[in-house]
């Protein structure tokens, strides 16, 4: 059965570092089969959430807590479940790769070596060759299966595809998909790659400055912001558009295009009929509403 | 596989241990071989020859942990957090343990009271293990370590150390397992502290072989600069009066020109260290004259050692032809800036260590004779004739720096054999070399001279000229 408390609850975290507030008085609910995806611009706080998550950091003020436990005392048990690929990607150089996931390995009880194998053979990744002489696509790659070759519960990346060419991260993609097909399993990804993120979540942070700015569902969001070209089908265009909320308007004679928030379709559809107008509505994509959100 | 085992293997996976073994494995037979000796001839102070040699083991092996904990993925690793304290011990005692018993070698002692004494060694040989642990922890660079060698030559020289350590262990055996007890119980609690992992996740250190590391040096020299300057913000800027003399010459010249990358490679590479100069030359001057006055107390040529320092560290100076695209200067523009900044480091460089020289030399006829124990310390000024020492090793190490760029390692390898060789031809000391007197006269140091620039500059030359320059690191 799945235990339906959030896996991952901040209640007023606020961190600073010197004069930088990194985390402002954040509240936070990461509920357990959730796919987050945490956008923001470089400094927004993300990396700082995310290690406040697993106990790295410390809150100044208020409580995170993950499983249920205060982050800052989670027990091995606990950890054991966490699989966190963090943004420096930095593994132990002097290794073979062999040898550092043996290593890893060594301490998971659930580690799956069938799992470690296919990766392996996905990833083309040389068993001999020293982690130090590996590409930082290669080794950001290792970093992510010694990630997920235990099967956490709660799968934390940090940047993950930031190193990865193209294919690799179309293979890093694909692999997600794969994961998430455990509805048990959580994971919280952060990434400047919109358009790669969107295919995968189904829930968005969006920060600046430390603070959260929105927090909902990807589909809420989508149905929130449409993009609609109205171009008239006699004539020009009255100057005036009878639609509320228009966001970034570009509008020609005869067309107008532009990005409406919290307009349903019908509404839309209904109004242009009116207007004697053709309508063309498309939902926006994750980095068209994370602009208008942002600014 | 047990994680505790897991972690062991590291002593035999990292290939630079293999160097390592070897080492204390030969000064280990070394020592065994002076006990033998020691008990045959009742030769005191050598039975607690291995404290030493516990000592610097402490310092490697804490390496091996302190870089699993540093590394932000082991933070997650559940159980590692016990791992550093267990490895510690598991390395620590044993090795205590076994050369506490050669105490059993030791003369005039009942069984009783060896068993004693073996316990009171087992104890110093763990508190000088752990004090070599807690170092590297402490210090997070693990090159502090060469502080503790002047250290331990002055104690053993001024304090007679090693027989009075032996005193100790022999005399105050319970008094010393008492002391040995607390220590390793501290030492336990220490490595075993909940938030040692959080303390040391992502924190950049520096292994005993980093130094030759580029990028991780390059890293962590930029990671002191921003807590430096978190700390004390106005120490690592450039100051507005060394700004305006270079900023000025550099817009002066024409754009593109070789003078505008030579004033540009200047200003990079002096413009921090002469406002550092500028504001802070007091505190120069306080490090400096102690270290000068104790390598002049120092018998014996080995005070020259400040003459051959700095030829040796500028092995690892950039000269910026090998650079990123920051300043894309042309071949031609790099060539003559690199070339410049040479010539300006090695007057820059002769002129600090004659000016060194003649400050020993004013010292001289103020510097008491100092008695400590019996020895008797004589000031003895630096000889100015060694003063262009730097200035004909400068090239000599920049172009091996330049040849092997990319392998840090057989930089070192060829610094160390540079210095045999300046060492062997006694340039710094009554030249002999297999017991041949050598005299080194003006005329080769002059030939010295222009061989190691002409040479340089051919090499120089030829890199910038001809090979690939993009830097790429390691």
């Amino acid at each position: 059965m799945i235990n339906p408390n959030p896996i991952v609850q901040m209640r007023n975290v606020s961190k600073r570092f010197g004069k930088i507030q990194a985390l402002d008085k954040l509240d936070l609910d990461i509920k357990r089969g959730e796919i987050v995806g945490l956008l923001g611009a470089n400094g927004a706080g993300k990396s700082t959430l995310l290690r406040h998550i697993i106990g790295l950091y410390l809150a100044d003020q208020g409580q995170c807590i993950t499983f249920e436990t205060d982050a800052a005392k989670l027990s091995p048990k606990e950890l054991g479940r966490i699989g966190y690929v963090h943004q420096e990607g930095e593994l132990l150089e002097w290794m073979t790769t062999k040898q550092l996931i043996r290593y890893v390995s060594a301490y998971y009880n659930t580690w799956n070596h069938e799992l470690e194998d296919k990766y392996i053979a996905d990833f083309d990744i040389s068993l001999k060759a020293r982690v130090g002489s590996l590409s930082p696509g290669q080794r950001q790659k290792l970093a992510i299966l010694l990630a997920i070759g235990f099967e956490p519960e709660l799968l934390i990346l940090d940047e993950p595809a930031s190193t990865l060419d193209p294919i690799a991260r179309s293979q890093f993609l694909d692999l997600l998909l794969q994961i998430i097909q455990d509805e048990n399993r959580t994971i919280i990804i952060s990434s400047h790659i919109l358009s790669d993120v969107e295919k995968i979540i189904d829930h968005t942070l969006i920060m600046r400055e430390g603070k959260i700015l929105r927090d909902s569902s990807f589909d809420s969001l989508r149905e929130e912001f449409l993009k609609v070209t109205l171009t008239s089908i006699n004539g020009k265009l009255s100057t005036e558009l009878p639609f509320e909320r228009i966001i970034n308007c570009e509008r020609e004679d005869c067309q107008a295009v532009f990005t409406v928030q919290n307009i349903s379709q019908q509404d839309l559809e209904a109004k242009a009929q009116a207007l004697n107008c053709k309508i063309e509505i498309r939902p926006l994509s994750l980095e068209e509403i994370y602009r208008i959100i942002v600014s | 596989m047990s994680i505790l085992w897991a972690n062991l293997k590291h002593l035999y996976q990292k290939r630079s241990f293999w160097f390592v073994g070897l080492f204390f494995g030969v000064v280990a037979f070394g020592i065994a071989a002076a006990i033998t000796q020691a008990v045959t001839r009742n030769k005191q102070g050598v039975f607690c020859a291995p404290a030493l040699w516990m000592l610097f083991v402490g310092t490697f092996i804490a390496t091996l942990p302190i870089g699993v904990l540093t590394k932000p993925f082991s933070y997650c690793l559940p159980n590692h957090r016990n791992i550093p304290r267990k490895f510690l011990f598991f390395v620590g005692l044993p090795l205590s343990f076994l050369w506490s018993l050669s105490f059993f070698f030791f003369p005039d002692l009942n069984f009783g009271k060896t068993v004693l004494v073996c316990l009171s060694a087992f104890s110093t040989f763990t508190i000088c293990y752990w004090l070599g642990a807690w170092f590297v922890f402490k210090f997070r660079n693990w090159g502090v370590v060469f502080a503790l060698i002047p250290l331990i030559m002055l104690g053993n020289k001024l304090l007679n150390m090693s027989t009075v350590i032996e005193y100790i262990i022999v005399e105050t055996p319970l008094l010393t397992i008492l002391l040995g007890g607390l220590v390793n119980f501290l030492a336990w609690s220490y490595w075993g502290r909940s938030n040692l992992a959080r303390q040391y996740c992502g924190v950049l250190w520096m292994g005993a072989f980093d130094a030759w590391n580029k990028e991780k040096m390059s890293k962590y020299g930029l990671a002191r600069l921003t807590e430096m300057d978190k700390k004390k913000p106005n120490l690592m800027r450039i100051s507005s009066g060394v700004e305006g003399f270079f900023v000025s010459r550099i817009s002066r010249a024409e754009t593109g020109s070789v003078q505008q990358y030579i004033w540009g490679a200047l200003y990079k590479s002096f413009g921090i260290t002469v406002s550092q100069y500028q504001r802070d030359w007091m505190r120069f001057l306080m490090v400096i004259l102690p270290m000068l006055c104790f390598l002049c107390y120092m018998p014996g040529p080995g005070k020259n050692i400040i003459f051959v320092l700095p030829g040796l560290m500028a092995a690892y100076m950039s000269l910026g032809v090998y650079s990123s695209l920051l300043i894309c200067g042309g071949r031609l523009q790099r060539f003559w800036s690199a070339l410049t900044l040479a010539v300006t480091t090695g007057i820059f460089v002769t002129v600090v260590v004659v000016l060194l020289a003649m400050v020993t030399h004013l010292l001289e006829r103020i510097m008491p004779q100092l008695t400590v124990r019996g020895h008797e310390f004589t000031f003895d000024a630096l000889d100015m004739k060694f003063s262009i020492v730097p200035f004909v090793m400068i090239p000599v190490t920049l172009t091996i720096g330049l040849i092997f760029y990319k392998k840090p390692m057989l930089i070192l390898v060829f610094v160390i054999v540079v210095f045999q060789i300046v060492f062997a031809m006694s340039i710094i000391g009554d030249a002999t070399i297999m017991n041949v007197p050598i005299r080194i006269e003006q005329r080769h140091i002059i030939i010295m001279l222009l061989c190691s620039w002409i040479m340089f500059v051919g090499v120089l030359r030829y890199i910038s000229m001809r090979c690939c320059l993009v830097n790429q690191g390691r």
